[in-house]
């Protein structure tokens, strides 16, 4: 169901509706069985009355006697709306023992009402009746008081209308009531609502309002998550626009002034230097471009699922290794390694550490592992020139570039290396190598993610 | 005019030297905070061209070091950083002007040039001395209503001593505000073109005073 609000009304209407209709019956009963007893006491009541009027002998008071039960039905209460065209509730006959009919009332049947003793019921024509008869013996008469079902049933049926008009409008104004206050109990929701539709998209502030409904707490808690993840990853591509814009300039600068210089040029020496340096220009603000994206992916990589499987550490460095200038010297425990990593972005990580390592180093890059601690270390040594102490922390700062960097290096690579690093558990760590140039350390802070080649594999060839 | 650029990409640096030596500056480069300061020590630079992201620095280091030593020099920095509040943090610590990077090399040129007048005291682009007048921009001079055709070194050496009329100007000062380091001097570089400059505005103009150097007259 879509509507909280319909869907509340439907349950709260339905279940009202059940306990109403169940208090209806059983008000229908309980009168149907009251108004029973009440009518059957008139009966026997009346029937007494006239009996003992005939004690008395006065067999002229008979007919009275029988016209006085007729009429008293009668009753103010019972039939308040009594007129003109008014129908006697009750008849009254009195029969000799002998069978013969005394006396009756007004409007009474002329066939016998009952032929026992005590309550009874008869049909007679198409009506049936209750009576009670009282046997007389002093007079020697039965005295039969009676009235119709019909009769009491529409008694019944006016009570029971009489009830119902006010439920029926109880109950549709109970409706309105319930819809009205789900509505009202709904209105954090759709405050709530409101607030976060007039939010405007700029606004990455934690939301407030509401905190004191308890119900709409986890949501709002949820929702405060998701806009902190939202602004941070807003504030990390707001930050890296800017970065990746401010360094765009200064090629972009240089590539101005050297077509400005081109197009001044009198000679044809100067004009091809500048051409010349446009050209190279173009070719290492590519690469820049290419490291920015590089970068945007990695960025996004912490957000999304890496594709994990067991990669063999020879393999992931294979192409690297071919590719250096200076040997590789890979450990043999290294060697019999492998790494639980998304193998595409892992090669790449190696390859940005031995493409540094490969370009500084004099003579040698070294890869080793340490497995002695409670977590494994990977380490890339180099005998290059090394960094000094004081710039190390810097190392892996967007666009930093030591003081020595070679020209066309755009300062993101170890950047990169990082954010991939960390997306796979692992931290990264620089410092002097033992070689003399940088060491570039590689901690697997979940031991789970390296393990040594099966033996199976290790022997298949 | 001597002009020192310090930008550490190497392609913009070499625009910078190869098209504002083209609009007549004698221009030396450095890439490095550390060599900035050096070349500030030992020659000395009308104007510095400043950048602000440097290896081994910020270009403000060069800029509070150039101020704290009063040095009379115009500093024009060229900064990718071109938030307002860098433009004015920049312009506070002591820069003449300020421009983001990418510029046109004609008004970096251009907005030295003001910075030097500015420097001099002086509000009209043209220089007039009597009946000399210069014009810096196009790089032309006239003597009366005769235009002075002038080679690049002649025209820079007038200008030096229009700018200061009433001071000595030695033989050194004009050799370090025409040459720059590449630059081979010959040891009488400097008397050939005063020569050659006599030669065209007549001899009285350039005085030399003995020992220590010329002046106009």
């Amino acid at each position: 169901m879509r509507s909280i609000r319909v869907r509340l009304f439907i349950i709260l209407a339905l279940v009202t509706a059940v306990v109403w209709g169940t208090s209806a019956l059983w008000i229908q009963v309980r009168t149907q069985a009251e108004i029973h007893r009440v009518l059957d006491r008139r009966l026997m009541e009346s029937a007494r009355m006239v009996s003992s009027l005939l004690d008395q002998g006065d067999l002229t008071a008979v007919a009275g006697a029988a016209r006085v039960a007729g009429a008293a039905g009668v009753g103010p209460a019972l039939s308040p709306a009594a007129g003109p065209g008014y129908e006697r509730q009750l008849s009254c006959q009195i029969w000799s023992l002998r069978g013969e009919l005394v006396s009756r009332s007004d409007g009474a049947p002329s066939e016998r009402l009952a032929v026992a003793d005590g309550f009874s019921e008869r049909t007679i024509g198409d009506e049936r009746w209750r009576v009670y008869t009282v046997h007389n013996r002093v007079a020697g008469v039965q005295v039969m008081v009676g009235d119709r079902l019909a009769m009491r049933e529409g008694l019944v049926g006016s009570i029971i209308t009489s009830l119902a008009a006010p439920t029926l409008v109880g109950l549709a104004a109970l409706g309105l009531l319930i819809w009205w206050s789900v509505g009202r109990g709904l209105r954090p929701v759709r405050q709530l609502a409101d607030t976060l539709g007039a939010r405007r998209v700029e606004d990455l502030s934690p939301l407030t309002t509401l905190g004191g409904v308890e119900e709409l707490r986890p949501m709002l808690e949820a929702l405060n998550g998701l806009i902190d993840r939202l602004a941070a990853a807003r504030r990390r591509q707001a930050e890296f626009t800017a970065a990746a814009a401010h360094e765009l300039r200064t090629p972009l600068a240089g590539l101005r002034v050297q077509a400005q210089v081109a197009v001044n040029a009198t000679e044809p020496e100067t004009r091809a230097r500048a051409l010349q340096h446009i050209l190279g220009s173009v070719d290492r603000t590519t690469a820049l471009v290419s490291r920015l994206l590089e970068m945007a992916r990695a960025d996004e990589a912490v957000e999304q699922a890496l594709m994990r499987r067991w990669v063999p550490l020879a393999e992931l460095l294979h192409t690297d290794i071919t590719g250096c200038r200076v040997p590789v010297e890979i450990s043999q425990a290294a060697t019999a390694l492998e790494l639980h990593v998304d193998p595409d972005r892992v090669s790449a990580l190696f390859g940005n550490l031995l493409a540094n390592a490969c370009a500084h180093a004099r003579t040698l890059v070294r890869i080793d592992i340490d497995q002695t601690g409670s977590s494994p270390i990977l380490t890339i040594d180099d005998d290059g020139p090394g960094v000094p102490q004081a710039d190390l922390p810097k190392l892996g700062r967007r666009f930093y570039r030591g003081p020595d960097a070679q020209p066309g290096g755009s300062g993101l690579g170890l950047s990169i290396v990082e954010t991939t690093a960390r997306a796979h558990g692992l931290a990264v760590t620089y410092g002097r190598s033992p070689l003399g140039g940088l060491r570039v350390t590689l901690t697997f802070v979940s031991p789970d993610t390296i393990r040594a080649k099966p033996k199976s594999k290790a022997d298949n060839p | 005019m001597r002009l020192l650029v310090v930008e550490d990409d190497p392609v913009l640096r070499d625009g910078l030297q190869v098209g504002l030596a083209a609009c007549g500056w004698t221009v030396d480069v450095v890439g490095r905070v550390e060599d900035a300061l050096a070349a500030l020590e030992s020659s000395a630079f009308d104007a510095v061209v400043l950048d602000l992201g440097l290896p081994d620095g910020d270009g403000l280091d060069v800029l509070q070091r150039v101020r704290a030593r009063n040095m009379d020099v115009g500093v024009l920095i060229l900064s990718a950083r071109d938030a307002v509040v860098d433009r004015i943090q920049g312009l506070d610590s002591g820069a003449d002007d300020y421009l983001g990077k990418p510029f046109d090399l004609d008004e970096v040129s251009a907005r030295l040039r003001a910075m030097r007048r500015r420097l001099l005291g002086r509000a009209t682009p043209a220089l007039r001395y009597g009946d000399l007048l210069l014009d810096p921009k196009a790089r032309l001079a006239w003597l009366g209503d005769q235009d002075l055709p002038l080679s690049r070194r002649e025209f820079a050496v007038l200008e030096f001593l229009v700018e200061r009329p009433n001071q000595v100007i030695s033989r050194s000062q004009l050799e370090e505000r025409l040459y720059g380091w590449q630059e081979e001097i010959g040891s009488n570089a400097v008397e050939v073109h005063i020569h050659h400059l006599r030669a065209k505005l007549g001899a009285g103009r350039i005085r030399t005073v003995r020992g220590l150097g010329y002046t106009l007259s």
